[in-house]
């Protein structure tokens, strides 16, 4: 009984304090410091710059610095990494993850990563010969697919039930990779678009 | 017939304090702590860490209803905050009004000291401490922190193509949002103020021609602001509102969007002078700098389990350099500030590729008080045990002689 008629009037108390109006209007003082981190912005960019999202709904060419691609109509455009030269999500709730990176090393490295994120044996190679191909800024780029209990390391958890297509090339500037990684279903269902981007990435002088 | 004689009535306060400094309220309150941090344990699946913390642990939630695995568990119960603060009041009457005043009890009382300063440090870090993340590529230098889930409209002032202000409307004035609230900031020191609608801690910008995944806001240039849920993990939600910039006889100038992850801001130009418009996380300065000289990692054989990681920074103070290494369990702390080596990335990156790795940065003024309390109960508990075991061989040696 006595709890009863703490909690009670803990809850009144807590009722009352809820019941405070949202103001309409707030006036604004605050400023802070600037910091190494602000850099000078791009003044005047239109949405879809801002966005990064044009020709949605119908795809279109868009340029990224070094390179230049057709999107695929139901990808969205995320800003870049360091290491995610371009970056896009895909799937009903985003869930499909598309982006290409830049890194040196060899092939057979990079191949064995990405077999071991998924628990799977290390190719050699002797058996990269029998993994497909397809074209990749005009050369030859190795198609790897996978799936199962997706590790990304770091205490992140484990994902079970996804996949990975990578495509992997050499090109003169070191090894290019593309890879999408998403729930197993998610990632067929962008099988063809991830490979209509790959055929339309193009370098730019 | 015999006459009977007048009960000695306690006084109701006297009855309050005799309650508030009891043993059954003080079992009651420790097993409510239990239960509360398992079910929030529980919860935190589907909820996230940060949602639980609010709902289990805030002060402006006094009761709360558990949920597990998505279904509805029918209990009400009070609040792990409010449980600790009634716990703590338990404690200290206790220790004041009940407990023994005389040597043979001082380990008791030094172990109530040490867990009294342990529930005020949990009640200090509620209230007064900060925590950000800073991250850094090798070979860079960064000054700033930023919060995992504060979002915070920036309107900077640029002075040619240079940042030379910048104002802040705060977290606490958009987070009792809804996304069919409108608010107007008056901008004291510009030459316009800001009407914002349909704030959203989640959000995504789509076009007409998107399929529909949530409640849309108005059209703006194009692009609506779609409503999300928010995420499991809250620092990935991504804010964003539309803005109408007004001026001060509050016409139109401008109106867009402004989203978290956009890739630039907007611009405003009022008076032949450009502003630019963005929602960030809030930030906050450090009162150095850090420049990261190397980072090293190591898995467990066969695993993408990390052994090690590591990070080489140079502290820059008022032109001073000094090399600190910091590792997973050893942070920096320096001018009431903690460096944790929370992560790194890329997670893909080959051997000799750069990397960066990310701080996690603490400022908590109870930052140790946990393990002092420990070291304050442990050696009460050690006193008291060491009195007792003593008096034991004290009597027996006595009986057997």
């Amino acid at each position: 009984m006595r709890l009863l008629l703490i909690f009670g009037g803990l809850a009144v108390l807590a009722g009352l304090t809820a019941c405070k109006e949202k103001p309409a209007e707030v006036t604004v003082t605050e400023t802070r410091e600037l910091n190494l981190s602000d850099e000078p912005p791009k003044l005047g960019a239109t949405s879809d710059q801002r966005f990064g999202q044009p020709g949605i709904g119908g795809g279109g060419d868009v340029g990224a610095g070094e390179y230049a691609f057709v999107k695929p109509g139901d990808w969205v455009r995320r800003p870049g990494t360091e290491f995610r030269l371009l970056n896009f999500v895909a799937g009903e709730n985003e869930e499909v993850e598309i982006y290409l990176s830049k890194s040196r090393g060899g092939l057979i490295g990079n191949i064995a990563r990405w077999f071991r994120q998924f628990g799977k044996p290390e190719p050699t190679e002797s058996n990269l010969g029998a993994l497909p191909r397809l074209v990749i800024l005009g050369g030859e780029g190795i198609l790897v697919e996978t799936a199962g209990t997706y590790s990304p390391g770091m205490g992140r958890p484990e994902a079970p039930g996804f996949a990975l297509a990578g495509v992997i090339g050499q090109t003169p500037s070191g090894i290019l990779t593309i890879k999408m990684i998403g729930p197993e279903a998610s990632v067929k269902g962008e099988m063809e678009r991830f490979r209509a981007f790959c055929a339309s990435l193009k370098e730019v002088e | 017939m015999a006459a009977t004689l007048p009960s000695k009535q306690k006084h109701p306060l006297r009855k309050v304090l005799d309650f508030l400094s009891g043993y059954h309220l003080a079992s009651a309150l420790i097993l409510l702590l239990g239960v509360l941090t398992w079910l929030g344990t529980l919860e935190q699946v589907d909820l996230g860490l940060y949602e639980v913390k609010r709902k289990y642990f805030s002060a402006s939630n006094p009761f709360l209803v558990p949920k597990y695995n998505g279904y509805t568990i029918p209990i009400i119960l009070p609040n792990a905050y409010w449980v600790g603060m009634l716990f703590f009041v338990n404690l200290l009457l206790g220790t004041i009004f009940k407990a023994r005043w005389r040597w043979a009890s001082s380990g008791t009382l030094i172990a109530h000291a040490g867990m009294l300063l342990m529930l005020l440090g949990a009640f200090v870090t509620q209230h007064w401490s900060t925590r950000g993340n800073m991250a850094i590529n090798e070979g860079e230098t960064s000054d700033v922190a930023q919060h995992y889930f504060d979002h915070v409209i920036e309107v900077t002032e640029m002075e040619g193509s240079a940042p030379s202000k910048v104002h802040v409307i705060e977290t606490k004035h958009l987070k009792d949002l809804d996304p069919e609230d409108t608010r107007l900031f008056r901008m004291e020191n510009l030459p316009f103020d800001l009407k914002v609608e349909g704030y959203q801690s989640n959000a995504r910008p789509v076009t007409p021609g998107q399929p529909r995944n949530g409640d849309r806001g108005t059209l703006v240039d194009g692009y609506h602001l779609e409503f999300r849920e928010d995420e499991v993990e809250s620092e990935r939600n991504m804010g964003g509102c539309k803005v109408t910039v007004l001026n001060k006889q509050g016409e139109k100038i401008d109106e867009f969007l402004v989203w978290l992850m956009a890739f630039h801001p907007a611009t405003v130009r009022v008076e032949d002078k450009f502003y630019t418009v963005k929602v960030n996380k809030s930030s906050w300065k450090m009162p150095f700098e850090v420049h990261l000289t190397d980072f090293t990692h190591e898995y467990h054989p066969g695993t993408m389990r990390p052994k090690r990681f590591e990070s080489e920074v140079e502290r820059i103070e008022r032109g001073q350099k000094e090399h600190v290494l910091i590792k997973m369990n050893e942070p920096m702390r320096h001018d009431g500030l903690t460096f944790f080596q929370a992560s790194w990335g890329p997670q893909n990156a080959r051997p000799g590729q750069d990397l960066f790795s990310v701080f996690e940065v603490v400022k908590n003024p109870a930052d140790k008080w946990p393990e002092i309390s420990m070291w304050i109960v442990g050696i009460g508990l050690l006193i008291q045990f060491g009195m007792k075991l003593v008096m034991f061989i004290y009597n027996q040696a006595k009986r057997d002689v």
